[in-house]
């Protein structure tokens, strides 16, 4: 009897939990570029590409993004490097990068900088 | 085994299964961001949630709101409401939504409280100073329009919501508050969204509510003024409260050796010289973006009496790069 209901128990959570924990559980990395705050790409972080968008070269490489390249003056985007969460953003070129999915671990240890 | 034995262990395994089946369906909090271009800086709002999807609905419909109050407060659109009332300078009042008309009389406050070192009719001088081309106004120029930076020329009107400058070529420019009010303004609707704590962040401009999902407050970095803007001098930590931080180094160009940047002096035209920077911390961010702008345009002897006398939190970075914490302050901050 006991056996019984222990057995049904199990059965009832290991379903429950085979349905929602990768419902629960985050996402896989995805990269948000978007220009002028319009979403013009969306892509999979695993999958290597270079991309040229209004004036940068955004690099998609291992799981990171950069910007190789830019044309605006002050090239921070650029000095940024390769980032495996957070944004890159070009304020120049109105273009932001945004890693998604991921949760974001702060930069430096802040949460942002006055 | 014996039934006891056998219930009791049952029992405990599945109390332990029910247990880990909440912690998934509980699904800690986590941080979600997002940056977008707006007001001419790059705003970042990071919000706490354990639902991604209402985080993401949360933040859309603040971004909503803050791409209408630019529309409405805007100093460079032609359609603003700041562009119409600077257009009837001189001529005529302008009828405003509540957002444009409540900010302005708070900007009139900040100028009463500081006499006037924050001053929302600056908008002659910034006209001049071109920090996009890096041009210098010539000095007779900044003369003429002296006589133009008179807050106590823009008169509201309450009874029908307007605002009127008084005198021809007067230009009201709230860029010194507007992204502070924006902060609180978001921070608001954020709150109401059901979101428990975040970050509203305006470029420098930032409030801060609850605190970090591990419990801990929100670190916010200072930049150090001669450094790259990841360097930071020193990290606040914070939870409910605003900070904002005017800086010699946010707009500027060098020349003969002179550094000219934004944070002009109202009585003479020309930038302020005392500091590097100076970070407000307050619990509106309206408060910190004004009256940072405001102690970096006193001067140090004029800044000190005034903090001092406003119990403001203060972190002030001298001109020769020493620097001042305030006493209630010292709590939150650390160097770096």
């Amino acid at each position: 009897m006991f056996d019984r209901m222990l057995l049904v128990l199990l059965l009832i959570i290991t379903g429950a939990s085979i349905v929602l924990v990768p419902f629960y559980l985050p996402r896989g990395g995805q990269i948000r570029i978007e220009v002028n705050n319009k979403l013009l790409y969306k892509l999979p972080l695993s999958d290597d590409k270079t991309i040229e968008i209004n004036g940068l070269t955004v690099e998609i490489q291992a799981g990171k993004v950069r910007v190789a390249d830019s044309d605006c003056p002050g090239k921070l985007c650029v000095k940024q490097g390769w980032i495996d969460s957070g944004a890159i953003i070009c304020l120049p070129n109105r273009v932001v990068i945004t890693i998604g999915g991921t949760p974001t671990a702060p930069k430096g240890g802040v949460d942002a900088t006055t | 085994m014996k039934p006891k034995l056998l219930t009791a262990s049952a029992v405990l395994f599945a109390i332990a299964l029910i247990i880990i089946l909440m912690f998934v369906l509980n699904a800690s909090p986590h941080i979600y961001k997002k940056s977008e271009i707006l007001m001419d800086t790059v705003i970042t709002l990071t919000v706490v949630s354990n639902s991604e999807k209402r985080a993401d609905e949360a933040i859309e419909s603040a971004f909503n709101n803050l791409r209408r109050l630019e529309r409405l407060l805007s100093f460079f659109d032609a359609g603003s409401e700041v562009s119409a009332i600077n257009k009837n300078a001189g001529t005529g009042a302008v009828k405003v939504s509540p957002e444009t008309f409540e900010l302005t009389k708070i900007a009139l406050e900040k100028a009463e409280l500081s006499c006037g070192a924050f001053n929302p009719a600056i908008g002659p001088a910034m006209v001049l100073w071109d920090f996009k081309n890096n041009k210098r106004p010539a000095d007779s120029e900044l003369k003429n329009i002296l006589p133009l930076l008179d807050y106590t020329r823009i008169v509201l009107n309450s009874n029908d919501s307007s605002v009127m400058l008084m005198d021809k070529g007067m230009v009201l420019d709230l860029g010194g508050i507007a992204k502070g009010y924006a902060a609180d303004r978001t921070v608001e609707l954020l709150k109401r969204a059901g979101m428990k704590a975040g970050i509203a962040a305006m470029a420098g401009d930032i409030r801060v509510w609850g605190t970090r999902p591990d419990g801990s407050p929100w670190r916010v970095g200072i930049r150090a003024p001669r450094g790259t803007s990841d360097d930071l001098i020193g990290v606040l930590s914070l939870e409910d409260l605003a900070v904002s931080t005017s800086g010699d180094y946010e707009r500027f160009f060098i020349e003969g050796g002179i550094r000219y940047h934004h944070l002009i002096e109202p009585t003479t035209g020309y930038p302020a010289g005392d500091f590097q920077s100076v970070t407000i911390v307050n619990p509106e961010g309206v408060v910190t973006d004004a009256l940072s702008t405001a102690v970096f345009v006193m001067g140090r002897e004029k800044a000190l009496r005034f903090i001092k006398k406003n119990k403001l939190m203060a972190y002030l970075i001298y001109a020769d790069g020493t620097t001042y914490t305030t006493e209630n302050l010292r709590a939150l901050f650390d160097n770096r």
